[in-house]
C-alpha cells in the first residue's frame, strides 16, 4: 500500500499541478486530499475544476466550509472565492464529509478527526509553530482506530507516532507555504512496508513565480510574497 | 541524479541499517554522511565498522571531534564508553574525515554551519520542549559566500528543507539514530533529487527495530536511552 497525501492547496493551481505531476512518478495506489482547496487569490476556480476532474478520496476543510456555508465573521479571501464559483462548484464542496475512511487503514481529517479548525499536532508558541504535546496529540486521536491518521491545517509537514503504534501525518501545505523557509509546495509519500510505515515529506519546486503574478494582480501583495519566499507567518495574511 | 544524505548516525547500527535498505529499494547514485557517526551507546563499534567499509563521502561532527581531541577524563559519560572500544585503526579513520566537503560542485556538506560544528543552522537551540526556525536573515547569512546549489547539514536532528529566494536548497536530513522531541522514534535521513537542474529534496522516515536497538544500550548501561530510541518524544539532556 502506497498513497500520496495533499492538503492546504488554498487556491494555487500552479503548485497543485506541480504537486500531481510528481506524485505521478511515484506509482501511488491513491491520492488522498485534506482541505482547504480554494481559500487564496490565485486561481480558486481552477484548483476547483482540477480537483472535480480528479475526484480524489477527500475531506473539506474549514476554509471550504466558510465558503460553502458562510459565517457571522466573514474572511475577505474566502468572500473573494465564493464570489467567483459557479453552482456546480458550492455543490462539489457541499458533497465532501468532513471525515473518512480510506482503504479501512487511513483516516481523513483538515484539522482533528473532531474540529476541522482544531490544531492537532503543532501550535503557535510566542509566533512560531511548535509540537504539541504527547498527551495533547494521544486525546485527539482517541477513538480512533485506523493505523494511519492523516490531518492538514496546521500547514507544517509532520510525522508523529503515538504509543499505540498509530501514525499522525501532516503533509504540509501544496500552495500556502507559510512558516517554513522554503516556497516549494509540500506533500506526503506514505508507504507500508515489512517494517513498518515509511513516510517521505517532499518538497517540490514550482513556478511560484506565476502564482505569485497571480496574487498581485489580484491585489494581494502578501500573498505573492507568501509564495515567493515561505517565511511569511500566517497572521501576516 | 539522486544522492541520500544520512547524518548523526550516534552508533545506532540497527537504525543505519534500515536507512541502507531503504535507501537500497530506492536506488541512488550516490550516500553522503555529515557526522556524528559513534556517539551511542546502541552499537558504536558496528556502526564504525559498516561506516568504514563503505567509505561514504563523509564529514566528521562534534562528537567525532571531541573523540579525537579529548582525553577520557574529558569526555562525556557516552563518548567515553564508546572510546574505551575504539581500536587505533578506527580513530585512524575519523582522523582522515574533513571538517566539510563537497560533492561534484553541486552540494556543500558541514556538520552544523560552514564554519562551526557546534552552531544550529536551521534550528534555534531547544527551549523546554520545542525549537523553531531562526528567522530569514540569520539562516541567510550562514549561507553567505557557500556558493553551492545545495547546502547540507545536521547535528540539531531536525529534518528541514529551507530553500533560500536565490534557489539555494539547504537541507538538514534529520538524525538517523537517535530523535529529539519530534514525537516519532524512526530512522531519518533526505533524499536529494537534481531534476532537469533544479534540486529538490525529500525528508524520510524510516521504521526499524528500535526496542531491539534500546535492549542493546541498556545492555551497554544506558537505560535512559530507552524512552528516548523507542518515542521520540526525549530531548538529549541528560542522554549524553
Amino acid at each position: 500500500m502506497k498513497f500520496a497525501v495533499i492538503s492546504d492547496v488554498h487556491g494555487n493551481l500552479h503548485a497543485l499541478d506541480a504537486v500531481l505531476d510528481d506524485i505521478a512518478t511515484q506509482g501511488v495506489d491513491a491520492t488522498l486530499s485534506l482541505g482547504d482547496f480554494l481559500s487564496g487569490p490565485f486561481d480558486p476556480v481552477g484548483v476547483a475544476n482540477r480537483l472535480i476532474e480528479l475526484d480524489f478520496p477527500s475531506v473539506r476543510g474549514n476554509h471550504d466550509r466558510y465558503i460553502a456555508d458562510g459565517r457571522e465573521d466573514d474572511w475577505h479571501i474566502d468572500a473573494l472565492v465564493r464570489s467567483q464559483l459557479e453552482p456546480r462548484h458550492f455543490d462539489w464542496l457541499r458533497s465532501i464529509p468532513a471525515t473518512a475512511v480510506w482503504a479501512d487503514t487511513v483516516l481523513l481529517s483538515h484539522g482533528t478527526p473532531r474540529d476541522d479548525n482544531g490544531a492537532w499536532l503543532d501550535g503557535m508558541v510566542n509566533d512560531h509553530a511548535v509540537l504539541l504535546t504527547p498527551e495533547h496529540i494521544e486525546a485527539e486521536a482517541a477513538g480512533f482506530s485506523q493505523s494511519v491518521l492523516l490531518c492538514g491545517h496546521t500547514h507544517v509537514a509532520r510525522h508523529v507516532k503515538l504509543g499505540d503504534g498509530r501514525i499522525i501525518v501532516n503533509p504540509g501545505s501544496v500552495g500556502l507555504p507559510f512558516d517554513s523557509g522554503s516556497p516549494d509546495a509540500h506533500y506526503a509519500i506514505v508507504e507500508k512496508r515489512r517494517a513498518g510505515w515509511t513516510v517521505s515529506l517532499k518538497s517540490v519546486p514550482y513556478d511560484n513565480a506565476a502564482a505569485a503574478a497571480l496574487a498581485l494582480e489580484a491585489g494581494f501583495p502578501k500573498w505573492a510574497e507568501v509564495v515567493t519566499s515561505g517565511w511569511l507567518k500566517p497572521r501576516e495574511l | 541524479m539522486r544522492i541520500a544524505v544520512i547524518s548523526d548516525i550516534h552508533g545506532n547500527r540497527p537504525a543505519f541499517a534500515a536507512v541502507e535498505a531503504d535507501i537500497a529499494a530506492l536506488g541512488v547514485d550516490a550516500i553522503i554522511n555529515l557526522g556524528d557517526l559513534v556517539s551511542g551507546p546502541v552499537d558504536p563499534v558496528g556502526t564504525i565498522e559498516a561506516l568504514m567499509a563503505r567509505n561514504y563521502p563523509t564529514v566528521i561532527g562534534n562528537h567525532d571531534r571531541y573523540l579525537m581531541e579529548r582525553p577520557a577524563e574529558k569526555l562525556d559519560k557516552v563518548d567515553r564508553f564508546v572510546a574505551a572500544h575504539l581500536t587505533p585503526a578506527h580513530y585512524d579513520y575519523l582522523r582522515g574525515l574533513p571538517k566539510t566537503s563537497e560533492v561534484g560542485g553541486e552540494v556543500f556538506m558541514c556538520h552544523g554551519s560552514p564554519s562551526s560544528d557546534v552552531e544550529p543552522w536551521l534550528d534555534n537551540w531547544w527551549t523546554g520542549r520545542s525549537t523553531t526556525m531562526p528567522d530569514e536573515a540569520a539562516v541567510l547569512a550562514k549561507a553567505k559566500g557557500v556558493d553551492f546549489p545545495v547546502l547540507l547539514c545536521g547535528h540539531t536532528h531536525i529534518a528541514r528543507i529551507v530553500r533560500l529566494r536565490d534557489g539555494r536548497l539547504i537541507v538538514n536530513p534529520g538524525s538517523v539514530g537517535i530523535q529529539f522531541f519530534h514525537g516519532a522514534p524512526d530512522a531519518r535521513y533526505a533524499l536529494l533529487e537534481r531534476r532537469d537542474g533544479k534540486w529538490s529534496a525529500s525528508l524520510r522516515a524510516v521504521a526499524y527495530d528500535w526496542d531491539g536497538a534500546a535492549r542493546l544500550a541498556l545492555a551497554n548501561g544506558f537505560p535512559a536511552w530507552t524512552e528516548a530510541l523507542t518515542t521520540g518524544w526525549v530531548g538529549a539532556e541528560g542522554l549524553f
